[in-house]
């Protein structure tokens, strides 16, 4: 028997040294380095931090001894075979109580065992109570040779082991991960259940019960849904039904009665776990709570959408205003009405406002239509747009809004929107960092083809070229006006 | 010309008020009162006979055009009843029984049209102009006058 077991930590450790006490194949190999050496002394010694332990030996009763008397953790540094001739004269082991006393070693010759990640872990050795000059050759190549041999006995038993190890632990695994997950689960800040792939509920973890005041057992099966606020319920039940048809991941908010009765905003969540045939074995879900979240996105949707409201008021006022100030002067009422319907244009812009995570970012098309919906004729558009979707920023829609309202004015006064038939076509593309406006009138007489330099003019000059630092050209085709603007592109709150 | 309709106009905003006050009498009709909230709606005096009410949302003292909306249905059943308001999203689906909605800020041109095709509607249904942009009917009115 030997001692107590090698620490953890140890390049020993994995070989479990314990069991191999008596190992036939060992014992016969110390047999042979005995014969081969000539010595009634031989043992395969293996060394720890504070012992040798011979796990196999010829001639020697002791099965271990302190490392401080070790001859082998001398050996098992070096490289190649170590002997030592009379370990009387040898400064190393001449007050060694091994050669002072009982078994009165002088001749010691021991080969190093090296585990393949190059750790010493001892040596086979040979000892002889009378003095020798050295090995033979023939006695130290064979003496390496064992050790060897007992380095694959060492590497063979590590693999045994190991393959045992997992065989146990995939074994023994449906419980311990049930443990390790249920121990996880509870360590969760979030609500945590799982269920059967029917979608009966087995399982919550600590949280949940400690969230909904349920008991244990109160909630299994289908009870969850009882805890639902009665207007969610129904909702829930129907995502929760079509994931366990289709196996799609539900994921869905709902008010979730609280220990004390109240009802809180969460948020529910599951996946489908899957066998190696894609069959589903359980479900596991989440729920976390985001009642202050939601409260507050209601909030700031409330205080966006008024605000919206006011916005368009605060137009409206103005454009009355104007209208109602140049009414009763004949030489300025045409331009009020004029200056009314920019401002107008303007307002409903503003409709498409979108607050979205901090940014205000308006849908170009949105914005676009709203300008265009004054000249619909029987709710089919006249001003027909093509091409890409894209979010915008304030500080470009509004630009943007100025120049097609003058445009369209435009169509409406000299251009395809003078009569029934004419349309226009308005297509948006992206090239890289530009975004191009292709406005192509057809269908009607072209009215005028000379450019009037009017404040409309300067108005699209102004918004495209100086505040976009984009480009803008009129062209009068014998189809109608082709206009292009091209500004640089910047995406801003992008979905 | 279709015909001249009898107005009423409830909007607390005076400027509004007086803005649509023009457009309707610029249009050739006439404005028989106007209110700035459900008391002042409660009010009017009951021999008028009005075709078209342009009702705002957002009344005076915290009261609703919704609430003006039911009392005008109640007293003058045969007028047709127009929301104007920059709030269209907040309407019912049914309209509680209102003819349409003008969204604000409107146009000139869009008020303009939306009372030419309305009067067309009064006096010779269903109306043969354009339905313009402006005006966004009723789902019950859209019946009436599309079949």
């Amino acid at each position: 028997m030997t001692g107590s077991p090698t620490r953890p930590g140890e390049p020993l450790a994995v070989y479990e040294i314990e069991g191999l006490s008596g190992d036939p194949e060992l014992e016969r190999l110390v047999r042979f380095a005995a014969e081969l050496c000539g010595c009634p002394t031989a043992l395969v010694s293996l060394v720890d931090e504070t012992h040798q332990r011979f796990v196999a030996k010829v001639g020697l009763q002791a099965n271990e001894t302190p490392r401080s008397m070790s001859f082998c953790a001398h050996a098992m540094v070096e490289n190649c075979v170590m002997e030592v001739p009379d370990a009387r004269l040898d400064p190393r082991f001449c007050d060694n109580p091994l050669v002072t006393g009982a078994p009165h070693i002088r001749f010691y010759a021991g080969a190093p065992l090296v585990s393949p990640q190059g750790a010493p872990l001892g040596s086979v050795c040979v000892i002889s109570p009378e003095p020798r000059v050295a090995l033979s050759d023939h006695q130290r190549s064979g003496l390496t040779v064992l050790a060897d041999a007992v380095m694959s006995r060492l590497e063979a038993r590590r693999v045994l082991l190991t393959k045992q190890a997992w065989e146990e632990a995939a074994e023994a695994d449906p419980a311990a991960s049930e443990k390790r997950f249920r121990v996880l689960a509870d360590a969760m800040p979030q609500m945590v259940w799982s269920t059967r792939p029917d979608g009966y509920h087995d399982y919550y973890n600590a949280r949940w019960y400690e969230f909904t005041g349920a008991r244990p057992g109160d909630t299994e099966g289908n009870g969850w849904n009882g805890q639902f606020h009665p207007d969610d319920q129904a909702h829930a039940w129907d995502l929760w039904r079509r994931s366990l048809e289709t196996g799609e991941p539900y994921e869905v908010e709902y008010r979730l009665r609280r220990f004390d009765g109240q009802y809180r905003w969460t948020l529910g969540r599951a996946l489908p776990i899957r066998d190696e045939h894609g069959k589903i074995t359980r479900w596991f879900g989440t729920c976390t709570e985001i009642h202050e979240q939601r409260l507050l996105s209601e909030d700031k949707d409330l205080v966006s959408r008024e605000l919206s409201h006011r916005i368009k008021n605060i137009f409206q006022v103005i454009g009355s205003m104007i209208r109602l100030s140049s009414r009763g002067e004949p030489t300025l009422k045409a331009y009020g009405l004029k200056l009314s319907e920019q401002v107008t244009a303007l307002g409903r812009a503003y409709d498409y406002v979108r607050v979205q995570e901090g940014t205000s970012a308006m849908t170009l098309q949105g914005m676009l239509r709203e300008v265009f919906g004054a000249y619909n004729m029987n709710g089919v558009e006249r001003v027909r747009i093509h091409g890409e979707e894209v979010f915008l920023s304030e500080h470009v829609m509004t630009p943007l809004a100025l120049t097609f309202h003058e445009l369209a004015t435009n169509a409406a006064k000299y251009g395809a929107l003078t009569s029934s038939t004419g349309t226009i076509d308005l297509t948006i593309t992206r090239h890289d960092d530009l975004l191009q406006f292709e406005w192509e009138e057809s269908g009607s007489l072209v009215l005028h083809s000379t450019e009037r330099r009017g404040f409309g003019s300067e108005l699209i000059a102004a918004s495209i070229e100086r505040q976009l630092g984009g480009r803008f050209t009129r062209e009068w085709l014998p189809t109608g006006l082709k206009a292009t603007a091209t500004i640089p592109f910047v995406e801003d709150g992008a979905v | 010309m279709s015909g001249r309709m009898d107005v009423l106009i409830v909007e607390d905003e005076v400027l509004l008020a007086m803005d649509i006050e023009a457009m309707v009498e610029d249009s050739g009709h006439t404005v028989l009162a106007g209110a700035t909230c459900v008391e002042e709606v409660k009010a009017l005096p009951r021999d008028i006979n009005p075709q078209l009410a342009l009702v705002d949302v957002h009344l005076a003292h915290g009261s609703s055009g919704f609430d003006a909306c039911r009392i005008i249905q109640q007293r003058w059943p045969d007028a047709l009843v127009v929301f104007v308001t920059a709030n269209a999203s907040k309407i019912p689906n049914d309209f509680l029984g209102a003819h349409g909605v003008i969204a604000k800020p409107f146009s000139h041109a869009g008020v303009i049209s939306t009372l030419k095709y309305l009067a067309e509607g009064v006096f010779d249904p269903p109306p043969t102009l354009a339905r313009p942009a402006s005006f966004q009917p009723s789902p019950h009115l859209r019946q009436r006058w599309v079949g």
